[in-house]
């Protein structure tokens, strides 16, 4: 089978690296490279996180660094539930590997205009990037095959009642790529909050005896107590669902809605309007909104990938 | 010391940024090194027609390039009630077949910023879509441009809503990505562009010189917008222009004019902020006067204009282009 053209875009962040890992482990992937944006925590930082962590796992995959703000400037890192470093837990030794000079929306231009097919798109933060590189290269729009997401809840968000982190950090940007016209798979906190690990998943990722295991085991120990210290049950694993919904789109459960960002609300600024009830007139439904998966397979093919990355 | 100020001017053409372009050329001051357009006004294709025209016509040879097609977050919505659909009334200039410059405007911008890092300066007198995906492409190039001039805003009241003027109201979210990214701006809104009229004398006397150029002007000066159908879907009926007394409001101009004579716009110093989501207030750029919000100066705020200097600036402009 053809690796399939993929870029990711994230704010590492403990669930957006055990989605890189799932990607890459899959072999189905051309994985073409790694765009970091500001989210989970300041831009410096994910992308030391990730050429950390890359660097650990010993995968040679390039790194660009992207927005360093979201479009109308607000920052406000995600520390309760990623640490202030966005990545802690783990102990690893500093990044050898080094950023790449290219502007990650250059990057993301480059390898679709060089592309003989349409790429894959996978954002699991905020959408920054994506939004910069649709404003900037409008022309290439076209080349993007699917956008599968983290990021939004047809009905309720975390960080307030409406919006879900990702939309809520940068609402003008979502607005952006949902309006472009992209096919779009939305996982949102509709299935996401499916795909939860508990202490003996943790301990099955441990028992694999590989060190992408244990290493995985060690970040799921920080991001499972980060979660019960804020009260929270929930210790959902957000961004592998994106990957996972690419990978096996047959066992994620979707619905085709029409779904619209909002930017006005009071209250709802970042919700992604899902009209389930074809209530709004004239308007087609544009994105796949993903409300369910099979959580043991998903956790079955992650202990894979953890065991393919030795 | 560089012997001329580099200068781009990013535009929507548009009759006021048609004289706003005479004005730059004529005075002598800049080195304009592009013209880079988008749609506003009219539709980009009119847009950057009537700059490429109008830059070949008064013999300047700089890039001409393309920019946004579209505001960043919706479709566009133009004011061809005001500028006819190809945004010049229906003059016909003559037609260049210089081509356009391959980058897109806000690489080119970009390009010309590094090339003069801390000189160059840009009239942005469209709405801002092109100046924010340039921010938004190079953040740093905040720091490599002297200063930003816009035409926009309005620190009463609008003129496409009652707080809206055209060019914020076009891209609010672009208005507010410029004003929040830490360029060096200067807002010349149309409070006080409004009170930067020539006089009417030296104004009609102008315009009856000889020479394409202003013939062209003279033209477009004819131009009455207001019997137009697409007028009276938007404004309703109203009485003709009387084109033998009618002296112009040219916003654009008035904003280059500022940067030409630096005397000629009183400023103060402010925090500005675009409204962008109340549906009767999008677009308002609203001034903190009693810094209430009590956040750091971000703009210049032009206030008033020095009537005389503006009008000398065009008496000026009039004797350059005439036989021209």
């Amino acid at each position: 089978m053809d690796r399939r053209p993929l870029i990711i875009d994230g704010d590492p962040g403990h669930d957006d690296v055990m989605a890189i890992m799932l990607a890459y482990a899959s072999g189905r992937f051309d994985l073409k490279g790694i765009t970091c944006v500001n989210g989970n925590c300041p831009l410096p930082k994910a992308v030391d996180n990730i050429l950390k962590t890359l660097d650990y796992l010993e995968l040679d995959i390039p790194v660009y660094a992207g927005a360093a703000t979201p479009m109308r400037g607000y920052n406000k890192p995600a520390v309760m539930c990623h640490g202030a470093s966005g990545l802690a837990g783990p102990i690893l030794p500093p990044a050898t590997s080094k950023v790449r000079d290219m502007r990650a929306i250059e990057f993301i231009a480059k390898t679709l205009r060089e592309s003989d097919e349409k790429v894959l798109l996978a954002p699991l933060g905020p959408l920054t990037n994506i939004a910069d590189f649709m404003i900037a290269y409008p022309e290439l729009i076209g080349k993007i095959e699917r956008i599968s997401l983290m990021g939004g809840g047809a009905l309720h968000g975390n960080v307030t009642p409406a919006a879900e982190f990702n939309i809520w950090h940068d609402p003008e940007a979502a607005r952006i790529v949902f309006s472009s016209g992209v096919p779009i798979t939305m996982c949102g906190l509709d299935v996401t909050e499916h795909a939860f690990v508990d202490p003996s998943d943790i301990q099955r990722f441990r028992d694999l005896g590989t060190r992408a295991g244990r290493f995985a085991a060690e970040l799921m120990d920080y991001y499972c107590l980060a979660f019960q210290r804020m009260g929270m049950m929930e210790n959902a694993l957000h961004d592998p669902v994106a990957i996972y919904a690419l990978l096996y789109p047959e066992k994620v459960e979707t619905h085709k809605y029409y779904v619209e960002v909002d930017i006005f609300g009071e209250y709802t600024r970042g919700c992604t309007v899902t009209d389930m009830v074809d209530s709004v007139p004239g308007k087609q439904p544009n994105v796949d909104v993903a409300f369910d998966l099979d959580r043991n397979d998903f956790i079955d093919k992650l202990c894979d990938a953890l065991v393919k990355l030795g | 010391m560089l012997e001329k100020r580099p200068l781009i001017i990013d535009c929507d053409p548009g009759i006021d940024d048609f004289v706003a372009i005479l004005l730059a050329n004529s005075c002598g001051q800049f080195d304009i090194r592009a013209i880079t357009t988008l749609g506003g006004n009219v539709l980009p294709q009119y847009t950057a027609r009537n700059a490429k025209n109008t830059a070949a016509m008064i013999g300047l040879d700089c890039p001409i390039g393309r920019g946004a097609q579209k505001p960043l977050m919706h479709e566009i919505d133009t004011a061809d009630y005001i500028h006819g659909v190809d945004g010049i009334g229906g003059v016909e200039l003559p037609e260049s077949d210089r081509p356009f410059d391959e980058r897109p405007a806000w690489d080119i911008i970009y390009d010309e910023a590094c090339k003069f890092p801390g000189q160059l300066e840009v009239a942005a007198i469209g709405p801002l879509t092109n100046i924010a995906i340039l921010f938004r492409k190079y953040p740093e190039v905040v720091r490599l441009i002297k200063k930003l001039h816009i035409m926009g805003g309005s620190t009463t009241t609008g003129n496409h809503s009652p707080y809206g003027e055209f060019n914020i109201w076009e891209d609010v979210l672009a208005a507010d990505i410029v004003f929040n990214s830490g360029v060096e701006l200067r807002m010349v809104g149309l409070d006080c562009t409004r009170q930067g009229q020539c006089d009417k004398q030296v104004w009609h006397q102008g315009l009856q010189k000889p020479g394409l150029v202003i013939s062209k002007l003279r033209e477009m000066m004819a131009f009455d917008p207001t019997q137009t159908e697409l007028y009276r879907q938007h404004r309703g009926i109203k009485p003709p222009k009387d084109v033998e007394n009618y002296v112009p409001g040219l916003p654009d101009a008035v904003t280059m004019a500022g940067m030409i004579d630096e005397d000629l716009l009183q400023c103060q110093k402010y925090y500005v902020m675009v409204e962008t989501t109340g549906p009767l207030t999008y677009g308002w750029t609203m001034v903190d006067w009693n810094m209430t919000t009590r956040k750091p100066f971000n703009c210049e705020v032009a206030l008033k204009v020095d009537t005389d200097r503006i009008t000398e600036l065009y008496h000026q402009m009039f004797e350059f282009y005439e036989g021209k």
